[in-house]
């Protein structure tokens, strides 16, 4: 047989040979000096979400219009963070992922996914994000799987199942790649999954690692939970961070199951509500220290690991800087796992101080079948939504819920899978129902009172943790935080609004009424030397450039 | 009424007749292991076309079109390339201000805009206004395999194609 070889293709093979794997692991390595990409959920490995565009300044800022927004095909939160790869846009909708020019908005293609209907998630059936290596994508579902898509063309090239959706694990977390290897872990805290965090060779999809975030029998630290292990929870829904120097990944762990009631799970309840630090190659267990022991609150640990080198009485410290959802803000040493520092961040009265780094219980903290009445409430003094540190002003920029509540009650409940598994009442001093804290972004009018609880973007100086400034919202928020080498700081809130901030002072520069709450973390770019800022609201994404 | 069947009945036969002269059942069965060598081999299909990461985006992705396609579709395309190209196969050829021509796979296409992916794999956006001239490419760049594959050849291929059912989770 003699096939006549098509001209056009011998072209192809000779350009092809010359291109270089579209992101590699050099290029992740050192993501935070490419200004005009984004090419991780946080921005780079540090998680910093701060950019080093200057175009964009508090001068120029009122000049900020909307040049294209991409309305999703999905009714619910877009949670997702893109990323930008030299001009091209990678996002999602719902579980679909969406290759847009980044310039404009128009659609390049769409991988369209559709979930198991059987999959279960407690709070949305959304993921926040993708990952890139070379020219693949790395998408995790709300049904448990991890999928490999061809960056140029939309097209899958594997799928793993990672867990059970029926089971109630899910994937809702951008994925983090570290070398070639895909880390991710399961949601489902409220289902009672066993959690894990796993890493995934990125051209085979084939499991590296695995660590247990519940341990099983015969893991360090499975003695710290009774028969409780079983449906232990440990969930996983916030991207990590990464370490070069040490090759060590970070992540935080979600909350003990079930949610309410530890009468079944007496002890520590490791690695629940904490964070661990994991050697990237192995997955082994190099440190890790728990926010909240024990905890009977629902206050998951899944806040991005903040990385930060600070001045610290005054030597140099590679910090880890961390708002927890039990309020209070965290310094660590970030090689060791050493306990410097926590502050409160909001109103708070169930931590009298710590002990070598233990928190101490107030004496009526505690929960009962009767109530107890805690600050925060269960969703935190902050929660799952990105914080910033700016290295210009060296302040940590994080979104706050101030004084909310909630009276928790202990409750009985076997076990059954799939179901939601939390044994316990939540309720509220507050009159009426509208007020709670609640996860979902409800859109009607706000008619809480200060004391009520209420959003506000607060900006913590490391060395006191003390918060220099704030900006108060009447209603709440669950927004990222984007600060810039132009000390400027991008957030918005449930009102609708979203607004830029002086880093520096904490005032309003500009702000725009979007319709709806802004629920991602807010990032920038740059394509043909024009900086853009992207924000979602309700189910699209809005963005932003100078006139 | 019996005129109606009639006319149905013939209508009938002559499709079944032309169906016969382009069927797969035509040619002889095919042998999905040869069909693979030709495919990633000696046929130098990768050249163009793309099976999960191996081959040229430039072309058609091969990964599924064993579920998307009939046996009779591929052994046109085979024979006939330019017969029936889907809108999703179409090529675009631009020529900037500046006299450059690049040819892609047409990605998205409005008013104001063309995307397509380029013979470098880059996902590119081109403004109308700034275009020289710009316009569908009629034919195919794939060529008819009518003088090239063998009867046994196309039958082995058609049998390969066949099985590439796409991507299962696992």
């Amino acid at each position: 047989m003699t096939a006549r070889m098509p001209i056009l293709g011998v072209t192809v093979i000779a350009l092809s040979q010359l291109l270089l794997a579209q992101v590699s692991s050099d290029r992740l390595l050192n993501a935070q000096k490419e200004s005009q990409n984004w090419l991780t959920y946080s921005g780079g490995y540090m998680s910093q979400r701060h950019s080093q565009l200057t175009q964009i300044t508090p001068a120029n800022v009122k000049d900020l219009e909307l040049k294209w927004v991409f309305q999703a095909r999905w009714l619910d939160y877009n949670q997702a963070t893109p990323l930008v790869v030299d001009g091209v846009m990678y996002t999602t909708q719902g579980n679909d992922v969406v290759a847009l020019d980044a310039a404009t908005g128009k659609i390049f293609w769409i991988y369209p996914y559709t979930p198991s209907s059987d999959a279960k998630s407690c709070c949305g059936r959304i993921t926040r994000g993708l990952a890139i290596h070379g020219d693949t994508l790395f998408l995790a579902t709300v049904d448990a799987h991890l999928i490999a898509i061809d960056a140029k063309t939309g097209r899958p090239i594997w799928n793993r199942i990672v867990a059970s959706g029926a089971a109630g694990y899910s994937l809702t977390t951008a994925p983090l790649v570290i070398k070639d290897k895909v880390i991710v872990g399961p949601a489902g805290g409220e289902f009672g999954i066993l959690g894990f965090i796993a890493a995934y060779d990125v051209a085979t999809g084939k499991e590296a690692w695995r660590f247990n975030t519940v341990p099983l029998p015969g893991e360090p630290g499975h003695d710290t939970w009774g028969e409780g292990w079983q449906h232990g929870g440990g969930s996983i829904w916030v991207t990590g961070s990464y370490d070069p120097e040490t090759n060590l990944t970070f992540w935080g762990v979600g909350n003990p199951g079930p949610d309410y009631n530890a009468e079944t799970r007496p002890g520590d309840n490791l690695y629940s509500c904490s964070v661990v630090a994991l050697d990237a190659d192995t997955g082994k267990l190099k440190w890790h220290y728990q926010f909240t022991p024990n905890d009977e609150f629902d206050w998951d640990a899944v806040q991005v690991p903040v990385l930060a080198d600070i001045p610290w009485k005054g030597q140099p410290r590679k910090a880890m800087l961390w708002a927890n959802r039990n309020g209070f803000f965290y310094v660590l040493d970030r090689r060791t796992g050493e306990f410097l520092q926590a502050t409160p961040i909001a109103k708070q009265n169930w931590n009298a101080g710590f002990d070598n780094g233990r928190p101490i219980r107030t004496p009526n903290s505690l929960a009962s079948r009767e109530g107890v009445l805690i600050y925060p409430g269960n969703q935190g003094a902050t929660n799952w939504f990105s914080p910033s540190y700016s290295p210009r002003t060296g302040l940590f920029y994080v979104n706050v819920w101030e004084n909310s509540h909630h009276i928790f009650a202990r409750a009985d409940q076997e076990y059954q899978e799939g179901l939601s598994y939390t044994a316990g009442r939540l309720s509220t001093n507050y009159p009426g129902r509208g007020i709670a804290a609640g996860m979902r972004a409800i859109q009607r009018p706000n008619l809480r009172k200060e004391e009520e609880n209420f959003g506000t973007v607060r900006a913590f100086d490391p060395q006191t943790g003390k918060w220099r400034w704030e900006y108060k919202q009447s209603d709440l928020t669950d927004a990222g935080i984007l600060t810039t080498a132009t000390d400027l700081l991008f957030t918005g809130g449930r009102e609708g609004y979203f607004f830029a901030l002086d880093a520096r002072t904490g005032g309003l520069l500009w702000r725009m009424q979007l319709g709806g709450p802004t629920q991602n973390g807010p990032m920038t770019y740059a394509v043909n030397g024009r900086q853009y800022v992207a924000a979602s609201a309700s189910n699209s994404l809005f963005v932003f450039g100078l006139r | 009424m019996r005129r109606l069947a009639l006319v149905l009945a013939a209508v009938v036969v002559a499709a079944a007749t032309a169906w016969g002269q382009s069927s797969p059942s035509s040619l002889p069965p095919g042998d999905e292991a040869a069909g693979a060598a030709i495919v990633t081999g000696t046929g130098k299909c990768l050249t163009c076309h793309r099976i999960l990461t191996t081959g040229s985006r430039l072309g058609p992705d091969l990964t599924d079109i064993g579920a998307n396609r009939t046996p009779e579709q591929l052994r046109a395309s085979l024979l006939d390339p330019d017969a029936e190209i889907l809108p999703e196969n179409r090529f675009y050829r631009v020529v900037t201000r500046d006299g450059v021509t690049i040819t892609g796979r047409l990605l998205n296409l409005d008013t104001f805009q063309v995307l397509m992916r380029d013979p470098k794999d880059q996902l590119r956006s081109f403004v109308k206004s700034d275009l020289r001239e710009h316009g569908f490419v009629q034919a195919s760049p794939m060529p008819s395999f009518r003088t090239t594959l063998s009867p046994q050849e196309l039958a082995d291929v058609i049998a390969y194609l066949g099985t590439l059912k796409g991507v299962v989770a696992q």
